[in-house]
């Protein structure tokens, strides 16, 4: 069968496929990097999803109860030094898998207000480009906005709520999440 | 294709892909409607296989291709979620790019314009033979057909490729 398509299966694999792009060979490149030095997933396969996520959660309590507020998530940059900003593909694809998948929870546990009356509710979170310290940490910032409530009640039993919109820019540590 | 790479590093297998990227990058393009989508399929397909079946013994581009079908099946379903949800109009027609590098000669050029016109199914099994490396046994799996109909199939596209050919030699 193939004998007689001879000259057309040649001249098929004379065409060159077009290669990946620079940016896709670089996100794999950080994959198998990210991946080499981390244990075989295979070892991980039969943790228990359930008990995964309560390690999670109370290592996130553990992070932000124990430590100061400002060592994983913070309203301003990164103390060392200036971040620079980087491109995504040069951030390892897994921790940034994993911060995409555990920010939400972190900014929530880390979302004090000034007044303890008011309650705060996060509106959004939107993820900005990654940024990384010269001392080589990756942080990912988070534009979150929120919208601050206080409620005061006066002397003739009415009620004064007042809603105000805020928003900041929080520095979550991807070595943390 | 290379053999004995289960106890490859990382970065023999950066060098691997860098040398057999683009075979499965258009393995990946049919079942893909755009070169980014297909490039993103290709990507968590080859992670997902190097995490959790490079130590497999055999040639690895029957498991590859079967990761980046799965990856790409997966895309749809998620793309047809998504579109379901946000009732958005998305742009169903991939962007023009060529699945191949530009061709040297007018030749190659008819011959890479025919094969995108062949019917899917077709072009299909042209392309896991002639790029992904897989034999019919291996291409039936994938395409959930029978071997005869695989092998079929290929001979049908060879045989359209051919005749499309000859005309447009002879109408030049």
């Amino acid at each position: 069968m193939n004998d007689n398509f001879t000259d057309i299966e040649n001249a098929l694999r004379r065409l060159a496929p077009r290669t990946p792009s620079a940016l896709c060979q670089a996100r794999i490149a950080a994959a198998l990097e990210t991946n080499a030095t981390s244990a075989p997933a295979s070892r991980l396969r039969h943790v228990p999803i359930l008990w995964s996520a309560f390690a999670m959660a109370a290592a996130a309590c553990l992070v932000f109860v124990l430590l100061p507020n400002d060592a994983g998530v913070s309203n301003s940059a990164p103390r060392t030094s200036a971040p620079t900003a980087v491109s995504p593909a040069s951030v390892p694809a897994a921790m940034d898998i994993a911060a995409a998948r555990r920010a939400r929870v972190t900014l929530e546990l880390a979302a004090p207000t000034d007044a303890p009356s008011t309650h705060r509710v996060i509106n959004s979170i939107e993820p900005l480009e990654p940024r990384r310290t010269p001392d080589g940490r990756f942080f990912q910032p988070y534009r979150v906005r929120y919208l601050d409530t206080t409620r005061t009640r006066s002397g003739a039993g009415t009620t004064l709520v007042k809603s105000v919109p805020t928003e900041a820019v929080h520095y979550v540590g991807i070595d943390l999440i | 294709m290379e053999t004995d790479l289960q106890n490859s590093t990382a970065s023999d297998w950066r060098e691997w892909f860098a040398r057999n990227g683009a075979r499965f990058l258009l393995c990946a393009r049919q079942w893909t409607r755009s070169q980014a989508d297909a490039e993103d399929v290709l990507q968590e397909a080859f992670v997902r296989f190097w995490r959790h079946q490079r130590h497999l013994p055999g040639d690895p581009a029957a498991l590859l291709v079967t990761s980046i079908r799965r990856a790409a099946l997966d895309l749809v379903r998620r793309e047809t979620r998504r579109t379901n949800r946000e009732q958005s109009s998305l742009v169903l027609d991939g962007e023009p790019i060529s699945w191949f590098e530009p061709a040297d000669n007018a030749a190659d050029q008819l011959l890479q314009d025919a094969l995108e016109r062949l019917p899917d199914a077709q072009r299909q099994v042209v392309a896991l033979k002639i790029w992904g490396g897989l034999t019919f046994d291996e291409i039936a799996r994938q395409l959930d057909c029978s071997l005869n109909t695989a092998a079929s199939r290929y001979r049908y596209a060879l045989a359209r490729l051919r005749e499309t050919l000859t005309t447009l030699n002879y109408e030049r």
